[in-house]
Protein backbone atom coordinates (compact mmCIF):
# COMPACT_ATOMS: atom_id res chain seq x y z
CA UNK A 1 0.00 0.00 0.00
CA UNK A 2 1.63 3.39 -1.00
CA UNK A 3 1.59 6.07 1.71
CA UNK A 4 0.02 8.83 -0.36
CA UNK A 5 -2.12 8.19 -3.30
CA UNK A 6 -3.47 11.29 -5.18
CA UNK A 7 -6.34 10.60 -7.80
CA UNK A 8 -7.18 13.25 -10.20
CA UNK A 9 -6.45 16.11 -7.63
CA UNK A 10 -7.66 18.84 -9.46
CA UNK A 11 -7.86 22.74 -8.11
CA UNK A 12 -10.11 25.94 -9.14
CA UNK A 13 -8.74 29.98 -8.06
CA UNK A 14 -11.73 32.28 -8.14
CA UNK A 15 -15.28 32.29 -8.54
CA UNK A 16 -17.33 29.69 -10.45
CA UNK A 17 -17.94 31.02 -13.65
CA UNK A 18 -14.44 31.40 -15.11
CA UNK A 19 -11.75 30.02 -12.78
CA UNK A 20 -8.27 29.24 -13.12
CA UNK A 21 -7.42 25.60 -13.12
CA UNK A 22 -4.68 25.89 -11.68
CA UNK A 23 -4.25 22.23 -11.07
CA UNK A 24 -5.59 19.78 -13.10
CA UNK A 25 -6.10 16.41 -12.86
CA UNK A 26 -2.72 15.59 -10.75
CA UNK A 27 -2.17 11.82 -9.46
CA UNK A 28 0.55 10.64 -7.98
CA UNK A 29 1.69 8.09 -5.24
CA UNK A 30 4.38 7.69 -2.88
CA UNK A 31 5.86 4.48 -1.49
CA UNK A 32 7.06 4.14 2.09
CA UNK A 33 10.68 5.64 2.79
CA UNK A 34 10.26 7.41 -1.24
CA UNK A 35 11.69 10.81 -2.05
CA UNK A 36 9.04 12.14 -4.93
CA UNK A 37 10.19 15.26 -6.29
CA UNK A 38 7.39 17.78 -7.79
CA UNK A 39 9.28 20.10 -9.87
CA UNK A 40 8.27 23.57 -11.98
CA UNK A 41 8.03 26.73 -12.52
CA UNK A 42 5.76 29.62 -10.76
CA UNK A 43 2.56 29.48 -11.02
CA UNK A 44 3.12 25.57 -12.36
CA UNK A 45 0.51 24.34 -9.16
CA UNK A 46 3.15 22.42 -7.44
CA UNK A 47 2.64 24.32 -4.36
CA UNK A 48 -1.36 23.98 -4.51
CA UNK A 49 -0.64 20.20 -5.11
CA UNK A 50 1.15 20.63 -1.59
CA UNK A 51 -1.24 22.38 0.04
CA UNK A 52 -4.19 20.61 -0.94
CA UNK A 53 -2.67 17.04 0.50
CA UNK A 54 -2.38 18.51 3.69
CA UNK A 55 -5.77 20.28 3.50
CA UNK A 56 -4.72 23.69 3.49
CA UNK A 57 -6.42 25.04 1.00
CA UNK A 58 -8.21 28.32 1.60
CA UNK A 59 -10.97 30.36 -0.51
CA UNK A 60 -10.44 31.14 -3.72
CA UNK A 61 -8.49 27.62 -3.92
CA UNK A 62 -11.02 25.40 -3.98
CA UNK A 63 -10.40 21.48 -4.44
CA UNK A 64 -13.29 20.65 -7.23
CA UNK A 65 -12.56 17.16 -7.58
CA UNK A 66 -10.02 14.38 -7.24
CA UNK A 67 -9.49 11.88 -3.75
CA UNK A 68 -6.23 11.94 -1.32
CA UNK A 69 -5.43 8.56 0.51
CA UNK A 70 -2.83 8.96 3.42
CA UNK A 71 -2.14 5.27 4.87
CA UNK A 72 -5.31 4.17 3.88
CA UNK A 73 -7.79 6.87 4.50
CA UNK A 74 -9.44 9.21 2.20
CA UNK A 75 -8.44 12.54 3.85
CA UNK A 76 -10.66 14.76 1.18
CA UNK A 77 -13.78 12.64 2.61
CA UNK A 78 -12.21 14.36 6.50
CA UNK A 79 -14.17 16.88 8.22
CA UNK A 80 -11.85 19.92 8.87
CA UNK A 81 -11.69 18.85 12.76
CA UNK A 82 -10.20 15.07 11.65
CA UNK A 83 -7.90 16.48 9.75
CA UNK A 84 -6.57 18.64 11.47
CA UNK A 85 -5.55 15.24 14.21
CA UNK A 86 -3.83 14.60 10.99
CA UNK A 87 -1.63 17.57 10.31
CA UNK A 88 1.36 17.80 12.34
CA UNK A 89 1.02 14.23 13.41
CA UNK A 90 0.57 11.18 10.10
CA UNK A 91 1.68 13.98 7.54
CA UNK A 92 3.50 17.24 7.89
CA UNK A 93 4.80 19.97 5.96
CA UNK A 94 7.81 22.31 5.57
CA UNK A 95 7.85 25.65 3.66
CA UNK A 96 10.23 27.98 2.25
CA UNK A 97 10.54 30.57 5.01
CA UNK A 98 10.87 29.22 8.51
CA UNK A 99 9.74 32.28 10.04
CA UNK A 100 6.67 31.58 8.31
CA UNK A 101 5.79 28.03 10.51
CA UNK A 102 7.72 29.30 13.86
CA UNK A 103 6.22 31.82 16.57
CA UNK A 104 8.03 34.56 16.80
CA UNK A 105 7.22 35.12 20.40
CA UNK A 106 7.23 31.76 21.72
CA UNK A 107 10.21 30.00 22.74
CA UNK A 108 11.52 27.02 20.77
CA UNK A 109 10.56 24.87 23.89
CA UNK A 110 7.00 25.67 23.94
CA UNK A 111 6.42 25.35 20.14
CA UNK A 112 8.03 21.51 20.11
CA UNK A 113 6.42 20.46 23.41
CA UNK A 114 2.88 22.09 22.26
CA UNK A 115 3.29 20.14 18.88
CA UNK A 116 3.99 17.09 20.43
CA UNK A 117 1.32 17.55 23.56
CA UNK A 118 -1.55 18.23 20.36
CA UNK A 119 -0.97 15.09 19.12
CA UNK A 120 0.15 12.56 21.96
CA UNK A 121 -0.67 12.19 25.39
CA UNK A 122 2.89 12.69 27.00
CA UNK A 123 3.76 14.72 30.20
CA UNK A 124 5.18 18.35 29.99
CA UNK A 125 8.92 16.72 30.78
CA UNK A 126 8.93 13.76 28.84
CA UNK A 127 7.97 16.12 25.49
CA UNK A 128 10.56 18.80 26.61
CA UNK A 129 13.10 15.69 26.69
CA UNK A 130 11.59 14.50 23.38
CA UNK A 131 12.24 18.18 22.00
CA UNK A 132 15.65 18.14 22.96
CA UNK A 133 16.17 15.00 21.70
CA UNK A 134 15.26 16.28 18.23
CA UNK A 135 16.86 18.98 17.95
CA UNK A 136 20.18 16.92 18.19
CA UNK A 137 18.57 14.77 15.88
CA UNK A 138 18.34 17.71 13.02
CA UNK A 139 21.99 18.62 14.29
CA UNK A 140 21.49 21.92 16.45
CA UNK A 141 24.61 22.31 18.22
CA UNK A 142 23.78 23.09 21.63
CA UNK A 143 20.32 21.84 22.16
CA UNK A 144 19.47 22.60 25.20
CA UNK A 145 20.39 26.00 25.01
CA UNK A 146 18.42 26.26 21.73
CA UNK A 147 15.78 25.28 23.23
CA UNK A 148 15.22 28.28 25.32
CA UNK A 149 15.88 30.48 22.41
CA UNK A 150 13.31 32.70 20.57
CA UNK A 151 13.47 31.97 16.51
CA UNK A 152 14.88 35.69 16.07
CA UNK A 153 18.41 34.45 18.52
CA UNK A 154 18.84 31.58 15.50
CA UNK A 155 20.30 32.07 12.04
CA UNK A 156 18.40 31.18 9.20
CA UNK A 157 19.44 27.44 8.58
CA UNK A 158 19.04 26.73 12.14
CA UNK A 159 15.35 28.13 12.40
CA UNK A 160 14.68 26.02 9.26
CA UNK A 161 16.27 23.06 11.02
CA UNK A 162 13.95 23.58 13.94
CA UNK A 163 10.88 23.89 11.50
CA UNK A 164 12.00 20.57 10.21
CA UNK A 165 12.60 19.43 13.84
CA UNK A 166 8.53 20.47 14.97
CA UNK A 167 7.35 19.13 11.36
CA UNK A 168 9.12 15.54 12.05
CA UNK A 169 8.96 15.29 16.09
CA UNK A 170 5.76 12.97 15.99
CA UNK A 171 7.28 10.73 13.44
CA UNK A 172 4.71 11.39 10.58
CA UNK A 173 4.45 9.05 7.60
CA UNK A 174 4.57 12.04 5.14
CA UNK A 175 6.30 14.63 4.53
CA UNK A 176 5.55 17.73 2.54
CA UNK A 177 8.55 19.87 1.82
CA UNK A 178 8.05 23.33 -0.41
CA UNK A 179 10.97 24.46 -1.18
CA UNK A 180 12.66 24.13 2.20
CA UNK A 181 16.41 24.68 0.76
CA UNK A 182 15.73 27.68 -1.88
CA UNK A 183 16.74 30.35 0.58
CA UNK A 184 19.26 28.31 2.01
CA UNK A 185 23.11 28.62 0.33
CA UNK A 186 24.31 25.47 -0.83
CA UNK A 187 26.44 24.33 2.05
CA UNK A 188 23.20 24.33 4.14
CA UNK A 189 21.06 23.97 1.47
CA UNK A 190 23.25 20.63 1.21
CA UNK A 191 23.20 19.55 5.06
CA UNK A 192 19.28 19.77 4.95
CA UNK A 193 19.12 17.07 2.11
CA UNK A 194 21.54 14.83 3.83
CA UNK A 195 19.32 15.23 7.05
CA UNK A 196 16.03 14.52 5.65
CA UNK A 197 17.85 11.46 3.50
CA UNK A 198 19.04 10.25 6.46
CA UNK A 199 15.93 10.29 8.13
CA UNK A 200 13.71 9.04 5.68
CA UNK A 201 16.23 5.92 5.75
CA UNK A 202 16.30 5.79 9.68
CA UNK A 203 11.87 5.78 9.55
CA UNK A 204 10.99 5.25 6.11
CA UNK A 205 8.94 8.14 5.86
CA UNK A 206 7.57 9.06 2.75
CA UNK A 207 9.06 12.83 1.37
CA UNK A 208 7.54 15.04 -1.33
CA UNK A 209 10.06 17.43 -2.05
CA UNK A 210 8.42 20.49 -4.53
CA UNK A 211 10.95 22.65 -6.31
CA UNK A 212 12.03 24.57 -8.93
CA UNK A 213 15.21 23.46 -8.82
CA UNK A 214 16.21 20.50 -11.21
CA UNK A 215 19.53 19.86 -9.47
CA UNK A 216 18.23 19.38 -6.01
CA UNK A 217 15.69 17.12 -7.00
CA UNK A 218 18.82 14.96 -9.04
CA UNK A 219 21.01 14.39 -6.24
CA UNK A 220 18.07 13.62 -3.89
CA UNK A 221 14.90 12.08 -5.29
CA UNK A 222 13.96 8.90 -6.16
CA UNK A 223 11.32 9.82 -8.93
CA UNK A 224 10.50 13.26 -10.50
CA UNK A 225 7.36 14.85 -11.66
CA UNK A 226 7.24 17.22 -13.88
CA UNK A 227 4.84 20.04 -13.44
CA UNK A 228 3.59 22.72 -16.41
CA UNK A 229 0.48 24.82 -16.29
CA UNK A 230 -1.33 22.95 -13.61
CA UNK A 231 -0.66 19.25 -15.10
CA UNK A 232 2.16 16.77 -14.67
CA UNK A 233 3.61 16.29 -18.09
CA UNK A 234 6.43 13.91 -16.97
CA UNK A 235 7.13 11.56 -14.33
CA UNK A 236 9.80 8.37 -13.93
CA UNK A 237 12.51 7.51 -11.87
CA UNK A 238 14.92 10.78 -11.51
CA UNK A 239 18.09 9.57 -13.17
CA UNK A 240 16.49 8.06 -16.48
CA UNK A 241 14.48 11.47 -16.80
CA UNK A 242 17.57 14.28 -16.14
CA UNK A 243 19.99 11.88 -18.45
CA UNK A 244 16.92 11.14 -21.52
CA UNK A 245 14.46 13.71 -20.86
CA UNK A 246 10.56 12.95 -22.44
CA UNK A 247 9.02 16.32 -22.70
CA UNK A 248 10.29 18.81 -24.38
CA UNK A 249 9.88 21.38 -21.38
CA UNK A 250 11.47 18.76 -19.12
CA UNK A 251 14.41 19.13 -21.85
CA UNK A 252 14.01 22.86 -21.65
CA UNK A 253 14.58 23.32 -17.83
CA UNK A 254 17.83 20.89 -18.10
CA UNK A 255 19.14 23.08 -21.07
CA UNK A 256 18.83 26.30 -19.26
CA UNK A 257 21.30 25.16 -16.66
CA UNK A 258 24.09 27.18 -16.20
CA UNK A 259 27.09 24.07 -16.75
CA UNK A 260 24.53 22.74 -19.99
CA UNK A 261 26.56 24.78 -22.43
CA UNK A 262 30.50 26.18 -22.41
CA UNK A 263 30.86 29.03 -20.47
CA UNK A 264 30.10 32.14 -21.76
CA UNK A 265 27.85 31.06 -24.43
CA UNK A 266 24.47 31.65 -24.32
CA UNK A 267 22.33 29.08 -22.18
CA UNK A 268 19.18 28.13 -24.33
CA UNK A 269 15.77 29.13 -23.42
CA UNK A 270 12.15 28.86 -24.34
CA UNK A 271 9.96 32.12 -25.98
CA UNK A 272 7.27 33.37 -24.28
CA UNK A 273 5.33 32.59 -20.76
CA UNK A 274 3.79 30.27 -19.74
CA UNK A 275 -0.30 30.27 -20.67
CA UNK A 276 -3.10 31.98 -18.64
CA UNK A 277 -5.20 29.04 -17.15
CA UNK A 278 -8.65 30.94 -16.55
CA UNK A 279 -9.36 29.25 -18.87
CA UNK A 280 -6.76 26.98 -20.14
CA UNK A 281 -5.29 26.92 -23.77
CA UNK A 282 -7.26 24.11 -26.08
CA UNK A 283 -4.60 20.90 -26.81
CA UNK A 284 -1.53 20.74 -25.12
CA UNK A 285 -0.34 23.70 -23.04
CA UNK A 286 2.86 23.65 -23.66
CA UNK A 287 2.25 23.95 -27.31
CA UNK A 288 2.66 27.91 -28.05
CA UNK A 289 6.34 27.43 -26.82
CA UNK A 290 7.39 24.23 -27.90
CA UNK A 291 9.89 23.46 -30.62
CA UNK A 292 8.20 20.13 -31.68
CA UNK A 293 4.66 21.80 -31.59
CA UNK A 294 3.15 20.42 -34.86
CA UNK A 295 -0.24 20.35 -35.68
CA UNK A 296 -1.70 16.99 -33.81
CA UNK A 297 -0.69 19.31 -30.80
CA UNK A 298 -4.65 21.08 -30.92
CA UNK A 299 -5.50 18.10 -29.41
CA UNK A 300 -4.65 17.39 -25.83
CA UNK A 301 -1.89 14.93 -25.05
CA UNK A 302 -2.77 12.29 -22.73
CA UNK A 303 -0.58 11.13 -20.15
CA UNK A 304 1.18 7.62 -21.50
CA UNK A 305 3.82 4.95 -19.97
CA UNK A 306 6.77 4.73 -22.35
CA UNK A 307 8.49 1.79 -20.26
CA UNK A 308 10.82 1.76 -17.54
CA UNK A 309 8.18 3.00 -15.21
CA UNK A 310 8.01 6.62 -16.74
CA UNK A 311 5.35 8.51 -18.26
CA UNK A 312 5.21 11.42 -20.91
CA UNK A 313 2.07 14.20 -21.54
CA UNK A 314 3.39 14.55 -25.47
CA UNK A 315 2.73 13.53 -28.89
CA UNK A 316 6.45 13.77 -30.13
CA UNK A 317 8.34 13.06 -27.00
CA UNK A 318 11.93 13.22 -27.42
CA UNK A 319 12.62 9.43 -25.69
CA UNK A 320 10.13 6.72 -27.90
CA UNK A 321 8.43 4.11 -26.00
CA UNK A 322 10.68 0.62 -26.50
CA UNK B 1 49.59 46.82 -16.62
CA UNK B 2 46.64 49.85 -17.55
CA UNK B 3 44.72 52.17 -14.73
CA UNK B 4 42.28 49.65 -13.25
CA UNK B 5 39.06 51.01 -13.50
CA UNK B 6 38.21 49.89 -9.77
CA UNK B 7 40.55 49.52 -6.92
CA UNK B 8 38.95 48.58 -3.29
CA UNK B 9 42.21 48.97 -0.90
CA UNK B 10 42.54 47.24 2.71
CA UNK B 11 38.45 47.13 3.51
CA UNK B 12 37.09 46.68 6.87
CA UNK B 13 33.87 46.78 8.01
CA UNK B 14 32.82 45.81 11.55
CA UNK B 15 29.15 45.76 12.62
CA UNK B 16 28.01 46.48 17.14
CA UNK B 17 26.29 43.87 18.09
CA UNK B 18 24.50 44.09 21.20
CA UNK B 19 23.87 40.83 22.50
CA UNK B 20 20.31 41.83 24.43
CA UNK B 21 19.46 44.49 26.48
CA UNK B 22 21.80 45.71 28.92
CA UNK B 23 24.44 43.49 27.44
CA UNK B 24 28.13 43.65 26.69
CA UNK B 25 28.45 44.67 23.31
CA UNK B 26 30.47 43.02 20.78
CA UNK B 27 31.97 43.53 17.72
CA UNK B 28 31.76 40.81 14.00
CA UNK B 29 34.16 41.94 11.83
CA UNK B 30 32.12 41.64 8.74
CA UNK B 31 35.21 42.54 6.28
CA UNK B 32 38.70 41.69 8.00
CA UNK B 33 41.45 44.07 4.96
CA UNK B 34 39.87 42.68 1.49
CA UNK B 35 41.14 44.57 -1.45
CA UNK B 36 39.81 43.39 -4.94
CA UNK B 37 40.85 45.13 -8.68
CA UNK B 38 39.01 45.34 -11.61
CA UNK B 39 39.65 46.48 -14.84
CA UNK B 40 37.79 47.56 -17.80
CA UNK B 41 35.61 44.86 -19.20
CA UNK B 42 36.19 42.14 -16.81
CA UNK B 43 33.40 39.88 -15.46
CA UNK B 44 34.53 38.78 -11.80
CA UNK B 45 32.61 36.54 -9.51
CA UNK B 46 32.70 36.59 -5.92
CA UNK B 47 31.49 33.24 -4.13
CA UNK B 48 31.08 32.32 -0.78
CA UNK B 49 28.22 30.88 2.08
CA UNK B 50 25.75 32.90 3.82
CA UNK B 51 28.02 35.38 6.09
CA UNK B 52 30.96 35.66 4.31
CA UNK B 53 30.78 38.95 3.75
CA UNK B 54 29.69 38.97 -0.01
CA UNK B 55 27.21 41.38 0.17
CA UNK B 56 28.71 43.64 2.66
CA UNK B 57 31.59 44.22 0.30
CA UNK B 58 29.57 44.64 -2.63
CA UNK B 59 27.40 47.58 -0.94
CA UNK B 60 30.75 48.68 0.04
CA UNK B 61 31.91 48.92 -3.55
CA UNK B 62 28.80 50.66 -4.50
CA UNK B 63 28.68 53.35 -2.01
CA UNK B 64 25.20 52.23 0.00
CA UNK B 65 27.85 51.43 3.19
CA UNK B 66 31.10 53.79 3.87
CA UNK B 67 33.62 51.21 5.66
CA UNK B 68 34.96 51.33 8.79
CA UNK B 69 38.32 51.12 6.89
CA UNK B 70 40.09 51.36 3.54
CA UNK B 71 39.30 53.44 -0.08
CA UNK B 72 38.25 53.03 -2.87
CA UNK B 73 39.44 54.40 -5.93
CA UNK B 74 38.24 55.19 -9.72
CA UNK B 75 40.06 55.19 -12.72
CA UNK B 76 43.45 55.65 -10.27
CA UNK B 77 41.31 58.90 -8.44
CA UNK B 78 40.16 58.56 -4.80
CA UNK B 79 36.51 58.27 -4.84
CA UNK B 80 34.16 60.05 -1.62
CA UNK B 81 32.20 57.91 0.56
CA UNK B 82 28.68 57.57 -1.00
CA UNK B 83 27.59 56.83 -4.62
CA UNK B 84 28.80 56.95 -7.85
CA UNK B 85 26.93 56.97 -11.12
CA UNK B 86 29.93 55.13 -12.66
CA UNK B 87 29.14 51.53 -10.36
CA UNK B 88 25.90 51.03 -10.31
CA UNK B 89 23.74 47.69 -8.34
CA UNK B 90 21.57 45.21 -9.19
CA UNK B 91 19.44 43.34 -6.26
CA UNK B 92 18.87 40.45 -5.61
CA UNK B 93 14.71 41.05 -5.02
CA UNK B 94 13.68 43.75 -7.78
CA UNK B 95 10.46 43.69 -5.95
CA UNK B 96 11.67 44.87 -2.93
CA UNK B 97 14.77 46.85 -4.79
CA UNK B 98 11.57 49.00 -7.07
CA UNK B 99 9.83 51.80 -5.15
CA UNK B 100 6.11 50.23 -5.61
CA UNK B 101 4.64 53.24 -5.81
CA UNK B 102 6.23 54.39 -9.08
CA UNK B 103 6.01 53.67 -12.31
CA UNK B 104 8.43 52.01 -14.30
CA UNK B 105 9.21 54.85 -16.80
CA UNK B 106 9.79 56.96 -13.06
CA UNK B 107 11.67 53.93 -11.95
CA UNK B 108 13.74 54.31 -14.82
CA UNK B 109 14.31 57.88 -15.84
CA UNK B 110 14.61 59.53 -12.73
CA UNK B 111 18.17 59.29 -11.91
CA UNK B 112 19.64 60.10 -15.10
CA UNK B 113 17.45 63.33 -15.37
CA UNK B 114 18.79 64.43 -12.03
CA UNK B 115 22.64 63.59 -13.52
CA UNK B 116 21.55 65.29 -16.87
CA UNK B 117 21.60 62.60 -19.13
CA UNK B 118 18.33 62.94 -20.73
CA UNK B 119 18.84 65.11 -23.37
CA UNK B 120 15.48 64.67 -25.88
CA UNK B 121 12.19 63.51 -24.93
CA UNK B 122 12.47 61.24 -21.78
CA UNK B 123 9.48 58.74 -22.67
CA UNK B 124 11.54 58.21 -26.03
CA UNK B 125 14.72 57.27 -23.14
CA UNK B 126 12.98 55.14 -22.01
CA UNK B 127 12.08 52.85 -24.50
CA UNK B 128 15.16 52.95 -25.57
CA UNK B 129 16.44 51.87 -22.03
CA UNK B 130 13.63 49.11 -22.07
CA UNK B 131 14.25 48.20 -25.51
CA UNK B 132 17.84 47.37 -24.63
CA UNK B 133 16.90 45.23 -21.67
CA UNK B 134 14.32 42.94 -23.88
CA UNK B 135 11.32 44.50 -22.66
CA UNK B 136 8.12 46.36 -24.64
CA UNK B 137 8.22 49.93 -23.87
CA UNK B 138 4.35 49.62 -23.11
CA UNK B 139 5.36 48.68 -19.75
CA UNK B 140 6.64 52.06 -18.73
CA UNK B 141 3.04 52.99 -17.65
CA UNK B 142 2.60 49.92 -14.72
CA UNK B 143 3.90 49.43 -11.56
CA UNK B 144 6.37 47.06 -10.22
CA UNK B 145 3.39 44.49 -8.77
CA UNK B 146 1.81 44.84 -12.66
CA UNK B 147 4.76 42.50 -14.02
CA UNK B 148 5.88 39.36 -13.61
CA UNK B 149 9.11 38.25 -11.50
CA UNK B 150 11.17 37.97 -14.88
CA UNK B 151 9.97 41.60 -15.78
CA UNK B 152 10.75 42.68 -12.75
CA UNK B 153 14.52 41.74 -12.58
CA UNK B 154 14.96 43.45 -16.61
CA UNK B 155 13.49 46.39 -15.44
CA UNK B 156 16.15 46.57 -12.14
CA UNK B 157 19.12 46.10 -14.49
CA UNK B 158 17.55 48.98 -16.93
CA UNK B 159 17.49 51.34 -13.88
CA UNK B 160 20.96 50.21 -12.46
CA UNK B 161 22.12 50.70 -17.20
CA UNK B 162 20.03 54.06 -17.07
CA UNK B 163 23.03 55.88 -16.27
CA UNK B 164 25.74 54.85 -18.18
CA UNK B 165 27.19 52.74 -15.39
CA UNK B 166 30.90 51.21 -16.51
CA UNK B 167 30.95 48.94 -13.48
CA UNK B 168 27.46 46.91 -12.78
CA UNK B 169 27.50 44.89 -9.52
CA UNK B 170 25.23 42.44 -9.34
CA UNK B 171 24.12 41.17 -5.67
CA UNK B 172 22.66 37.62 -6.29
CA UNK B 173 20.54 38.92 -9.19
CA UNK B 174 19.27 35.43 -10.47
CA UNK B 175 18.99 33.63 -7.02
CA UNK B 176 15.09 33.89 -6.78
CA UNK B 177 14.08 33.38 -10.31
CA UNK B 178 13.27 29.97 -11.77
CA UNK B 179 15.92 28.12 -14.18
CA UNK B 180 14.13 28.91 -17.35
CA UNK B 181 14.21 32.77 -15.91
CA UNK B 182 17.26 33.00 -14.92
CA UNK B 183 18.60 31.61 -18.11
CA UNK B 184 16.90 34.22 -19.75
CA UNK B 185 18.33 37.10 -17.49
CA UNK B 186 21.94 35.53 -17.49
CA UNK B 187 22.14 35.78 -21.39
CA UNK B 188 21.02 39.21 -21.30
CA UNK B 189 23.73 40.48 -18.74
CA UNK B 190 26.25 38.42 -21.20
CA UNK B 191 24.94 40.28 -24.36
CA UNK B 192 24.94 43.72 -22.49
CA UNK B 193 28.28 43.38 -21.43
CA UNK B 194 29.23 42.64 -24.87
CA UNK B 195 27.64 45.74 -26.24
CA UNK B 196 28.20 48.51 -23.52
CA UNK B 197 31.40 47.02 -22.79
CA UNK B 198 30.58 46.59 -18.97
CA UNK B 199 32.53 45.43 -16.19
CA UNK B 200 30.79 43.30 -14.07
CA UNK B 201 31.12 42.16 -10.39
CA UNK B 202 28.74 39.19 -9.92
CA UNK B 203 27.86 37.73 -6.57
CA UNK B 204 26.47 34.59 -6.20
CA UNK B 205 26.40 31.40 -3.91
CA UNK B 206 25.94 29.28 -7.37
CA UNK B 207 28.52 28.07 -8.73
CA UNK B 208 27.24 26.99 -11.54
CA UNK B 209 26.26 30.98 -12.52
CA UNK B 210 29.39 31.93 -11.86
CA UNK B 211 31.41 29.55 -13.82
CA UNK B 212 29.15 30.35 -16.75
CA UNK B 213 29.16 34.06 -16.54
CA UNK B 214 32.51 34.95 -14.91
CA UNK B 215 36.30 34.77 -15.70
CA UNK B 216 37.90 35.41 -12.51
CA UNK B 217 36.49 34.49 -9.42
CA UNK B 218 37.12 35.51 -6.10
CA UNK B 219 36.24 33.21 -3.37
CA UNK B 220 35.58 34.52 0.22
CA UNK B 221 34.98 32.87 3.80
CA UNK B 222 34.80 34.57 6.90
CA UNK B 223 35.31 38.32 5.60
CA UNK B 224 38.60 37.36 4.17
CA UNK B 225 39.25 36.87 0.67
CA UNK B 226 40.56 33.20 0.96
CA UNK B 227 41.54 32.78 -2.91
CA UNK B 228 41.50 34.39 -6.43
CA UNK B 229 41.46 31.84 -9.73
CA UNK B 230 39.57 31.83 -12.77
CA UNK B 231 36.48 30.64 -13.54
CA UNK B 232 37.59 26.92 -15.32
CA UNK B 233 39.14 26.17 -11.95
CA UNK B 234 36.42 27.13 -9.89
CA UNK B 235 35.58 23.02 -9.58
CA UNK B 236 38.80 21.79 -8.30
CA UNK B 237 38.26 24.28 -5.18
CA UNK B 238 39.08 22.97 -1.69
CA UNK B 239 35.66 21.60 -0.53
CA UNK B 240 36.48 22.81 2.88
CA UNK B 241 35.95 26.50 2.42
CA UNK B 242 31.93 25.45 1.49
CA UNK B 243 31.83 24.03 5.10
CA UNK B 244 31.02 25.60 8.12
Amino acid sequence: MSVLDVKDLTIHIGDTKSPAHAVDSVSLHIERGEVVALVGESGSGKTLTGLAIAGLLDPPLRRVGGEITLLGENLSALPESQLRRRRGDRLAMVFQDPMATLNPVLRIETQLVETIRAHRNVGRNAARDEALAMLDEVGITLPAQRLRAYPHELSGGMRQRVAIGAALINRPALLIADEPTTALDVTLQAQILALIDQYRRDHGTAVLWITHDLGVAAGFADRVLVMYAGQIVESGPCARVLQAPAHPYTAALLGAIPGSVPPGTPLATLPGQPPGLSPPPEGCRFRARCPRAAAACIAAPPQVATGEARTVRCFFPLVTPP
Amino acid sequence: MNEPLFHARNISQSYVLANGWRQRRSTLQALDDVSLTLHAGESVGIVGESGSGKSTLARIIVGLLPPTAGERYWQGQRLPDGPHAGIQMVFQDAASALNPRARVTELIAEAPRIHGLITSGESDFVATQLNRVGLDPQLAQRYPHQLSGGQRARVGIARALAVKPQLLVCDEAVAALDVLIQAQILNLLQQLRRELGLTLLFISHDLGVVRHLCERVVVMHHGRIVETTSAGQLAGLPSSLFRS
